[in-house]
């Protein structure tokens, strides 16, 4: 036990000396490095329970793939370059994996990539609910209000006499009550 | 290449081969797999699959290792997608090489050698130089020479000038202190200052305590002068004088007071209080008690008559000061 934690310690030191000539290689602007935390969990994800991983290990393989991503990108953005684009995009990435000897890699990324942009354009779980459903709602109780107002109009514009007679005739009502009243008033 | 290396073993010994060809044969099982489990994966989420790696630190790296040229929006999860992938295939290539070694913990080694067993993942054997040079027991891998050259003008975009940046960076740091030590100099120059002004303040002081005692002592300094001048016994001689002067006749005491009407003017013209005056007498009284026996007795009594008779007849001094000044002449005739 006390040789496995004397081991321990020094593959700890062996990870930050790798973290110190990362960052040095990188540079000070941006920090070119991955959490060790989630590159752990990656890890674990396809190995079974029993498995452990060294700490040299770990450092070994978050400086492989930093290596990985800086290789696969320098492929990509020459193959933009030769097509006097700007922009790199994944079919660039997708058409470098031919050339670098990682076939394996073509069907999933180009189904991911698919995947990925028919998730964006139906708008991911960021947009609101689309806007046709609300604008079916105002319809419904327009139509009556609408009918109410034209047969209130129609009844005003018909002459006045026989609506001052009937109100005179019967002023108990008071609906009708109120319609005479807004006659007078229009 | 690999065909020789496979002929040269099987010449030499067969178990070795049979062992390589074992371990190719479960790592291809093992890919198999995990390519179908992670294609089934990718179809069913369908984009929406959460990523484990943060997008942020992979776009970092990207810009950090490409430079210039800008990228799409959907590159940055793509990649991180990529990245994803390739580090679970190598740690589960790295899994199978330590199943081989019947271990249940993955060694830097076991990396290494998952790397040369791969023909796609050479441009890593600088990594893994790397990794030796720090102290870690990885073996060393050969590298076709093409990809080994393109790998050295990879390295060749390391950024030197940085480092130097950051070393002027560290130099900052020393600098720093020197502002502390001008604000102390700056307080110890203040204080100094104030030194200074209690200096001037004290010397103010001592010419104010000064002053009085002149003009005090005028008048006791004539004496003190004529008592020395004349010695121990001339001095009792003239004090006899006086005394039988002051006596016998007022006149006589006037003219005594007139001898000192010049200093007695000034000193009242200066001190305008009496009292103080007073009080300078005493301190000189008690001063001169030690110095003289016989001497001390005669004068303490001298100057109570004198200390009686000015303020009682100050406005009659005053007057006859006045007349004795205008009667300068009479003065040089007596003397």
């Amino acid at each position: 036990m006390a040789g496995n934690k004397k081991r321990g310690g020094r593959n700890m030191d062996q990870v930050k000396k790798a973290a110190v000539r990362s960052d040095g290689v990188g540079g000070s602007a941006t920090n070119a490095e991955l959490p060790m935390a989630n590159l752990v969990r990656l890890i674990k994800k396809v190995l079974p329970g029993k498995a452990k991983i060294g700490g040299a290990a770990k450092g070994l393989t978050h400086d492989c793939a930093v290596e990985f991503v800086g290789f696969v990108g320098d492929e990509a953005s020459e193959k933009a370059k030769a097509e006097h684009r700007r922009t790199v995009a994944p079919e660039d990435y997708l058409g470098s994996f031919g050339d670098l000897g990682f076939d394996r890699y073509v069907d999933p990324m180009d189904a991911y990539i698919h995947g990925y942009r028919e998730f964006e354009r139906a708008g991911g779980n960021r947009r609101v609910a689309p806007p046709p459903p609300a604008a079916a709602t105002p319809l419904t109780p327009g139509g009556p209000t609408f009918t109410d107002a034209e047969l209130q109009f129609l009844r005003s514009v018909i002459p006045s006499r026989s609506d001052d007679e009937y109100s005179g005739s019967s002023p108990a009502i008071g609906g009708y009550g109120y319609g005479y009243g807004y006659g007078k008033n229009m | 290449m690999p065909i020789p290396e496979k002929d040269g073993v099987e010449d030499n010994q067969e178990d070795d081969t049979f062992s390589r060809l074992q371990l190719l044969a479960q790592q291809r099982h093992a890919m198999e797999k995990f390519w179908r489990m992670s294609q089934e994966q990718i179809e069913e989420s369908a984009g929406n699959e959460e990523l484990i790696l943060p997008i942020s630190r992979v776009k970092n790296i990207i810009h950090a290792k490409e430079g210039g040229m800008m990228l799409s929006a959907d590159t940055p999860a793509f990649v991180t997608k990529l990245c994803e992938l390739f580090v679970q295939e190598l740690i589960l290539r790295a899994w199978v090489c330590a199943n081989s070694h019947n271990r249940e913990i993955i060694l830097g080694t076991d990396i290494a050698e998952a790397i040369t067993t791969t023909e796609s993942y050479h441009f890593l054997a600088n990594v893994v130089h790397g990794h030796q040079a720090l102290g870690s027991n990885i073996p060393e891998i050969g590298v076709s020479a093409w990809k080994r050259h393109k790998l050295d003008e990879m390295t060749s975009l390391c950024h030197p000038p940085q480092a130097v940046q950051v070393t002027d960076l560290a130099n900052h740091p020393p600098n720093i202190p020197v502002c502390p030590p001008i604000g102390q100099s700056g307080t110890q120059h203040t204080t100094s200052t104030h030194v200074l002004m209690m200096q001037g303040e004290s010397i103010h002081k001592a010419s104010k305590e000064k002053s009085p005692l002149k003009e005090v002592m005028v008048p006791t300094n004539k004496v003190g002068m004529t008592n020395s001048s004349y010695g121990v016994p001339n001095g009792g001689g003239a004090t006899s004088s006086k005394v039988v002067i002051d006596s016998p006749k007022g006149e006589t005491a006037q003219v005594f007071s007139s001898q000192h009407a010049c200093p007695s003017l000034e000193d009242n013209y200066v001190i305008p209080i009496p009292a103080g005056h007073g009080d300078s007498f005493r301190t000189l009284d008690e001063a001169n008690i030690p110095q003289l026996h016989q001497e001390q007795k005669n004068f303490i009594s001298q100057d109570a008559i004198v200390g009686e008779n000015i303020p009682l007849n100050e406005s009659l001094e005053k007057s006859k000061h006045k007349d004795e000044d205008l009667l300068f002449p009479d003065k040089d005739l007596p003397e």
